[in-house]
């Protein structure tokens, strides 16, 4: 097992390596890769940093305590990441933001609204700073169970290991990096989560035996399409997908791809790899509690160890055990590192270069070490909250994809298709949403009536950002239309007639 | 008492299974739908535009 992790480990060093050849020459060199990532980098590497320790682990662990309604909450973020990259932000960021020279999410806001006062950009990077934060937490507690689980290493040495192997890669070969080792975290991801489901699956006898052992468990609440909950909590499920608009991490990609065209093939491998990874982790949890009927059987009582435990129990080769471990490792590797290079573009670029350095030149070269050093602070930030933080990590990352989602996803989807949206309506739909996703999550008496805060925060973001917007007056910009638009005379956004 | 094979409800077949067929189908229009769409300085497929004929156009006065 030790092996294979180590492979892993010489795998990731060899594809930095791989990474760095050419030089890191600019900023948009280390955040985009100088938008030159094709669609096949694109496509596993926003679902790899997409789905981390939340779909490995976590969905199988859901599955696992509440049956087949755990499946609901596959549904929406599969279809929307989908859509948003395929139609209703990929094509049209990415032009926007190569016409205008954006490289950052607050950049990209800050040119859209022509703010010339910095405000937007500002105001979404310290978001995003904290969020992210936060987000890298949960990803560093998860990695050093894994740590824990392979290499024997106490929590401690475990986490210091985890933020390390991140920061090194991420620090000296950037977004290249990032994306090259998600490319092949990627696969070890849809490896161990096609092979352990699989097994589980086939030792269980499938779904009819499945559903009447659920059956015979739980009645209702584990064998049925709806719980006790009632279609009620079904639907209240399937809007944690509106997180998919809002999530810096997987958004900056639409930027990066190297064509606009790009997109219907990315599009496509990145549903295919969410399906596979989202359906295999429920079905590993449903086959998990035929197998083991009560959580109390699991390592730690707690169900997130279903897959560590199948996986041990089902295949006899430690080797291959490491291989399938190292997939789940590399799920959360994948978001941590991206998280990581938004924190630096927020710090770097938006907020030391163009707010606190603003109309000094800074070189680029400045600007490179910059980049790294951030990177570095970062890590060390998280590592220490991690200590601080780590019972409350998947709390934590909920709240960041719901405020996130909430805040971020319907102010940067109605900037793309609206043009008479202001930079204060901008404003006030990402304070907006944010306070409604802190308030909602506060009250116990509203997570009654709908426990997860995603849809009231992205609901209220876009109230106040239309309310607002109609309140005030853009600025004039003469070619917003043009930019955000393909040129005159191409249809890009409207389909062919079809007869 | 013989073991049978059990079959699970139709409905249980449809939402996981039926579900990730659907997804995967969804994925496939999508590919198809979009490869119709004009990207940056692409002529769309079977829509091709003919320049005009100068031939078509080129007449000549009858001399008087």
């Amino acid at each position: 097992m030790i092996i294979a992790f180590v492979l892993y480990l010489v795998g990731i060093a060899a594809l930095t390596v791989v990474s760095m050849r050419g030089g890191m020459t600019s900023t948009s060199e280390f955040l985009l890769a100088g938008r030159r990532i094709g669609p096949i980098g694109t496509a596993i590497s926003a679902a790899a940093s997409a789905r981390s320790a939340s779909a490995m682990i976590g969905q199988a662990g859901l599955a696992f305590m509440m049956g087949f309604q755990a499946l609901w909450i596959v549904f929406a973020y599969t279809l929307l990441e989908y859509l948003a990259m395929l139609f209703l932000m990929g094509p049209r960021l990415r032009r926007f933001s190569s016409r205008r020279d954006a490289i950052t999410i607050p950049e990209y806001l800050e040119a859209r609204f022509v703010d010339s006062r910095n405000m937007l950009r500002g105001v979404c990077a310290i978001l995003l700073v904290v969020f992210m934060v936060a987000y890298i937490v949960s990803q560093y507690v998860g990695m050093s169970f894994t740590i824990t689980q392979v290499l024997g290493l106490p929590l401690v040495p475990s986490i210091v290991l985890a933020a390390i192997l991140t920061g090194a890669y991420t620090t000296l070969g950037g977004y290249k990096a990032v994306v090259y080792t998600d490319v092949m975290q990627g696969c070890l991801m849809l490896t161990a989560m096609v092979v352990v489901p699989v097994l589980a699956w086939q030792t269980v006898g499938g779904l009819g035996q499945v559903w009447v052992r659920l059956d015979e468990l739980g009645g209702r609440d584990l064998s049925g399409i709806v719980g006790s909950g009632g279609y009620a909590f079904a639907f209240g499920m399937l809007f944690a997908g509106l997180g998919a608009f809002g999530n810096p991490h997987i958004i900056v990609r639409y930027m990066a791809i190297r064509s606009v065209r790009d997109f219907r093939i990315a599009a496509f491998i990145n549903l295919i790899f969410n399906v596979i990874i989202s359906w295999g982790g429920i079905m590993l949890g449903l086959a998990g509690r035929v197998l083991y009927q009560d959580v109390e059987q699991l390592p730690l009582a707690n169900a997130e160890t279903i897959f560590f435990h199948v996986s041990l129990a089902m295949i006899p080769s430690d080797f291959l055990v490491g291989i399938l471990w190292a997939g789940v490792f590399a799920a959360m590797m994948s978001s941590a590192d991206s998280m990581i290079l938004v924190v630096t573009s927020s710090v770097s670029r938006d907020l030391y270069q163009k707010i606190i350095k603003r109309g000094a030149e800074v070189a680029e070269s400045t600007m490179v070490r910059l980049n790294r050093w951030v990177v570095v602070l970062t890590v060390l930030a998280s590592l220490v909250l991690t200590f601080f933080m780590e019972k409350s990590a998947l709390a934590i990352a909920l709240f960041a994809w719901g405020g996130l989602g909430g805040a971020l996803g319907p102010v940067v989807l109605l900037s793309l298709w609206w043009q008479r949206m202001t930079k204060w309506g901008a404003l006030g739909g990402l304070l907006g949403g944010l306070t409604m996703a802190i308030v909602w999550r506060s009250s116990e008496v509203l997570r009654g009536v709908l426990v997860y805060e995603a849809l009231p925060a992205f609901a209220f973001s876009l109230v106040v950002a239309i309310t607002v917007s109609l309140m005030t007056t853009p600025p004039p910009d003469a070619t917003l239309a043009d930019d955000l638009r393909p040129p005159a005379g191409e249809e890009e956004d409207r389909p062919v007639q079809l007869v | 008492m013989a073991e049978t094979m059990t079959e699970a409800p139709f409905a249980h077949w449809l939402f996981l299974y039926g579900t990730m067929i659907l997804y995967i189908l969804i994925g496939l229009v999508g590919l198809w739908l979009s490869a119709r769409w004009r990207g940056d300085g692409d002529k769309p497929r079977g829509r091709k535009t003919k320049p005009p004929d100068p031939a078509a156009q080129d007449f000549t006065l009858p001399a008087n």
